[in-house]
């Protein structure tokens, strides 16, 4: 086991953390990409992806609730992680 | 070249970039008020309408380029300084409009509170997730502006005007008793587009009614004088040309941004009993931002949207599946299916390919390389030149004012002293100043950034220039480390880029000083080979 905290399969097959808290922005994305590919995330409301991020394993709160921004920031990473890479154009302000 | 004189009553305007010499890239505006409150004590505020980047095309020293933020923004830790702006107000979500707020939170500065319409707000926090800024303490405040509201900010009033151009998209009031300032942002006029409040001349009619002394005005396209398609027109051609491809699979190329067109091409799915699949990142991004901000596309479609990853038994006639590639970028689902890359969806000979938007100048030749290699595939492949030749008619509007869009705005509004035309190529700026002196309006062509100018009842002048220098932005090949993510490794798909950032002149042409305010968060090595591995 390595640091605590880091993702403790490094090579990348299968994802879990000792402990995930609402800053591990990326780490939630990517585990409800893989747990919650089911979910239809265009319409998930807001508390449904609070509940599905504090029934992650290893997920504590810490007595913290996510701000509208946190909340955002994950679908971005879920969205990022289940949708593969960047593929906007530079030049979509011209269309 | 000294501050200008910004001590009389008025409205003080000054374009930081986006003006004749930038064409249509890093729109920013600052607007200074100096008026009195209702007990006579003088007010003085300031706003800053946008804060952009121009992309530079062709592999020049720098990948994008932007207003400097120091004589913008404070930077973060230190006091606020007299200069410190109010407010930034958004008037949409383009990145020539947004796109350096990212920048400047990397280089240290402390944006102040950013004040938009509800799909632009979701877009900025989008944009800074994308970026790796997290922390709340990076992190400037949003409040989002109900469309049509009016917010009282620096000592003014900003009236937030709903334009057809994106979802939320609106030109901004900036009223105070001794001047009024109508800030188009980019617009047009079309009552058929489904998502977002549309602009409603009657509206228009009364703000001008009010008085309005100034229209800064966008010039994309107010050159082009041909008839124009609306919203619905292209829908009905979309649902002939998907008709006419029965029994084929059909894949739509779109920008991840068109969501009107994505309506569009929904409803041609419905109209022909198919379910509307949409792949790719940052369509999915756009559409569920839409969602948060109450533009919902499934009930403008009247039909579910399906992701691609829930539409694998679905029959490939039975489907319309909007993927992203329209502009021919890379990574984007056209450009991948065209480069058979493993995991990309499957474009063959029973395949017919739309691609609802023109090709621009500066995508032309990799746009003309992906057609060729879809069709190289066997795929019939329609494109918005093409389907014009087959006889459907246009399958793309631009999305900015035509000619006959102007002269609606500038009859409407009546503005009593000049018309400032901006963003747009030189000869669409001089187009724009010519429909103003045909309604007998006054041109206030500015050929560079940085002139100030006063306005107030009496009129409009120009009382200074300023020289302004920008940040010419490159990629220095390294990715930021986010918080937690895995160390060293490439799992997410697109990981932050980090960029130098140097201080040029005004005109963007010399350097002044290399590396400023450098970003300087974790970081590591990027690791190319995994990221552009097929999904």
């Amino acid at each position: 086991m390595g640091d605590p905290g880091m993702p403790n399969d490094p090579s990348g097959d299968t994802l879990s953390w000792d402990r995930l808290t609402w800053q591990d922005i990326q780490a939630i994305g990517m585990a409800l990409a893989e747990r919650h590919a089911a979910d239809n995330i265009l319409t998930l409301p807001p508390e449904r992806l609070v509940q599905l991020v504090e029934d992650l394993p290893g997920f504590t709160a810490g007595g913290r609730e996510p701000d509208d921004f946190t909340l955002s920031a994950i679908v971005t990473a879920w969205i990022d992680a289940q949708e593969g890479g960047d593929d906007r154009s530079p030049f979509e302000f011209l269309a | 070249m000294s501050a200008a004189d910004r001590s009389q009553a008025g409205i003080y305007w000054q374009s930081r970039m986006g003006n004749n010499a930038d064409g249509i890239g890093g729109n920013c505006h600052r607007y200074d008020i100096v008026t009195a409150n209702g007990q006579g004590t003088p007010v003085r505020g300031r706003l800053v309408v946008d804060y952009g980047i121009k992309i530079h095309n062709g592999g020049g020293a720098y990948d994008c380029s932007f207003p400097s933020p120091e004589e913008l923004f404070a930077k973060r830790g230190q006091p606020d300084p007299a200069h410190a702006p109010n407010a930034l107000l958004l008037t949409h979500s383009h990145e020539d409009h947004l796109g350096a707020l990212k920048h400047a939170v990397d280089m240290g500065y402390r944006l102040p509170p950013i004040h938009c319409t509800p799909f632009t707000a979701e877009l900025v926090k989008k944009s800074f997730a994308g970026a790796g800024i997290i922390e709340p303490d990076r992190r400037p405040e949003i409040h989002a502006v109900k469309p049509g509201e009016t917010i009282e900010v620096g000592g003014a009033q900003v009236t937030f005007v709903p334009v057809d151009h994106l979802p939320g998209a609106s030109a901004l009031v900036i009223r105070t008793a001794e001047a009024a300032v109508f800030h188009t942002g980019d617009y047009k006029f079309d009552a058929t587009m489904a998502l977002g409040e549309r602009a409603d001349p009657e509206l228009l009619r009364t703000i001008g009614k009010q008085g309005i002394d100034m229209v800064v005005s966008d010039s994309t396209s107010a050159g082009d004088d041909r008839p124009k398609s609306t919203e619905r027109e292209i829908a009905g051609r979309l649902e002939r040309i998907v008709a006419d491809e029965k029994g084929r699979a059909v894949v739509a190329g779109v920008l991840g941004t068109q969501l009107d067109r994505v309506v569009s091409l929904g409803r041609a799915a419905k109209a022909n009993s198919r379910t509307l699949v949409i792949s790719g990142a940052s369509l999915v991004q756009n559409i569920q931002a839409a969602e948060r901000a109450g533009h919902s596309l499934e009930k403008a479609i009247g039909a579910p949207i399906l992701l691609a990853k829930d539409a694998r038994a679905l029959p490939a006639d039975k489907a319309l599946v909007v993927t992203t590639g329209a502009f021919a970028q890379p990574n984007a689902g056209l450009s991948r299916s065209a480069d058979q890359l493993a995991g990309a969806l499957y474009i063959g000979r029973d395949t017919t390919v739309i691609i609802p938007q023109r090709a621009i100048p500066p995508v032309a030749e990799a746009h003309r390389g992906m057609v060729q290699r879809l069709e190289a595939s066997g795929a019939r492949v329609i494109t918005a030149e093409r389907a014009e030749e087959m006889g459907y008619g246009a399958i793309h509007q631009s999305g900015h004012a035509i000619a006959a869009d102007t002269r609606l705005l500038y009859t409407l509004l009546k503005p009593r002293h000049v018309v400032s035309p901006i963003h747009g190529a030189p000869g669409q700026i001089e187009a724009n100043g010519e429909i103003a002196r045909s309604l007998g309006l006054k041109p206030l062509i500015l050929k560079e950034n940085g002139a100030v100018i006063r306005v107030d009842r009496s009129g409009a002048e120009i009382v200074g220039r300023e020289d302004l220098p920008r940040i010419g932005a490159k990629e220095t090949g390294d990715l930021k480390q986010l918080p937690r993510a895995r160390p060293g490794e490439g799992r997410r798909p697109n990981p932050p880029a980090i960029y130098r950032y140097d201080r040029l002149d005004s005109a963007g042409e010399t350097l002044l000083s290399r590396n400023v305010d450098a970003y300087h968060g974790p970081a590591r090595a990027p690791r190319p080979a995994r990221d552009q591995q097929a999904r």
